[in-house]
């Protein structure tokens, strides 16, 4: 194989690890000098397979400081996607299969970004009265706001009857992939209450 | 002016209001005259709304429904114009705090009027010419201006 042995072979012979442009926007944070030297937090290990939506969809879920419950309902139900998905790849014909995304990360990040909103709800206060006015929404922002919807989406659904996290939040996470779902209607929702209110845009700072 | 005495009035045997119509005094406690300085204050930066893309990334999601997708360049437009006013109002901001004069906008900031004040500062401006002062050969004790009467201030 080549290209290893040409890597090796550069690092070895100017003693500098030379990272191309592509290797340096794709790797992980831990093998890149940080601007300020901190210690790394305890589940931003090294690995291959780590995923910067699903390590904070993670923490958005977290509660009472239970890293570890929390992880293991995420890892689940990346494992019952991938589950779902592949029986439904092995039914599905020849020319359906290459529609069909296998990849839960995949997924789980397609889910996230179709549930982002486009813009949020700030109060803003004129006159004794607070008026709900559309505020533009930065991208990270915008992440949380999507994860703590389907949150709370997942919470209703567990009050409602249906017992495990990671079944709930595998057909949450399948169905925002493909557009559909109870997080993407809250989303909606979100937006129509944004369009009623754009008179008030004005009141932006 | 009173044609009548209103003493005969019939209405007034009755109640206990005055006759004469209430006098009100204008009493200088600030200097009434303007100064070679002004407050600063915060600025509203002139222009720094997206309206425009604003409604029409609304549009787009009016008729598509509220779904999301395909109004996502109508977003980038509009988060485009959001960054590039954020980066105007700073721009301005710098500019306001530091009073620097010459070409810019038709409106001044405070900080450059300030400035323009202080290169050709308007003589004898703050001094109120009503404003009475005690001269060095009257003495405290006199009440020179009626300050002590409550009711007829000066």
């Amino acid at each position: 194989m080549m290209p290893p042995l040409m890597a090796s072979l550069r690092s070895s012979i100017s003693g500098i690890r030379m990272m191309s442009q592509t290797s340096v926007a794709l790797a992980h944070h831990s093998r890149l000098k940080p601007e300020k030297i901190t210690c790394m937090k305890s589940d931003e290990s090294p690995v291959f397979y780590r995923d910067h939506v699903v390590d904070k969809l993670v923490r958005v879920i977290l509660k009472d400081g239970k890293k570890e419950i929390a992880r293991n309902a995420v890892y689940d139900a990346l494992e019952i996607i991938k589950r779902r998905q592949y029986k439904q790849w092995a039914k599905a014909k020849e020319d359906e299969k290459s529609t069909i995304e296998l990849n839960p990360f995949v997924v789980a990040n397609t889910a996230i970004r179709n549930c982002r909103p486009l813009m949020k709800l700030q109060g803003v206060t004129r006159g004794a009265v607070t008026y709900q006015v559309p505020f533009p929404i930065e991208e990270s922002e915008a992440e949380f706001r999507a994860m703590k919807m389907m949150r709370e989406v997942c919470r209703q659904k567990a009050k409602h009857g249906e017992t495990h996290l990671k079944d709930i939040l595998a057909t949450e996470l399948l169905a925002a992939s493909k557009n559909e779902g109870l997080t993407i209607q809250a989303k909606q929702e979100l937006h129509k209450t944004c369009e009623a209110n754009r008179a008030f845009a004005h009141y932006r700072g | 002016m009173f044609f009548t005495n209103p003493a005969f009035k019939e209405t007034l045997k009755r109640t206990n209001r005055p006759l004469a119509p209430k006098k009100w005094y204008y009493s200088e406690v600030t200097p009434l005259c303007s100064k070679n300085q002004v407050e600063v204050r915060r600025q509203k930066v002139p222009g720094s709304s997206c309206t425009q893309e604003l409604q029409a990334l609304f549009g787009c999601l009016k008729k598509w429904e509220f779904d999301d997708l395909p109004c996502s360049k109508l977003h980038g437009e509009y988060m485009r114009c959001v960054e590039a006013s954020e980066k105007a109002a700073e721009k301005f901001k710098q500019g306001a705090r530091q009073g620097i004069l010459g070409e810019g906008s038709s409106s001044l900031s405070t900080a450059q009027f300030n400035k323009i004040m202080q290169l050709y500062p308007q003589p004898d401006m703050g001094n109120s010419q009503r404003r009475m002062k005690r001269l060095p050969t009257q003495s405290y004790a006199d009440d020179l201006f009626g300050r002590k009467n409550t009711k007829k201030p000066n």
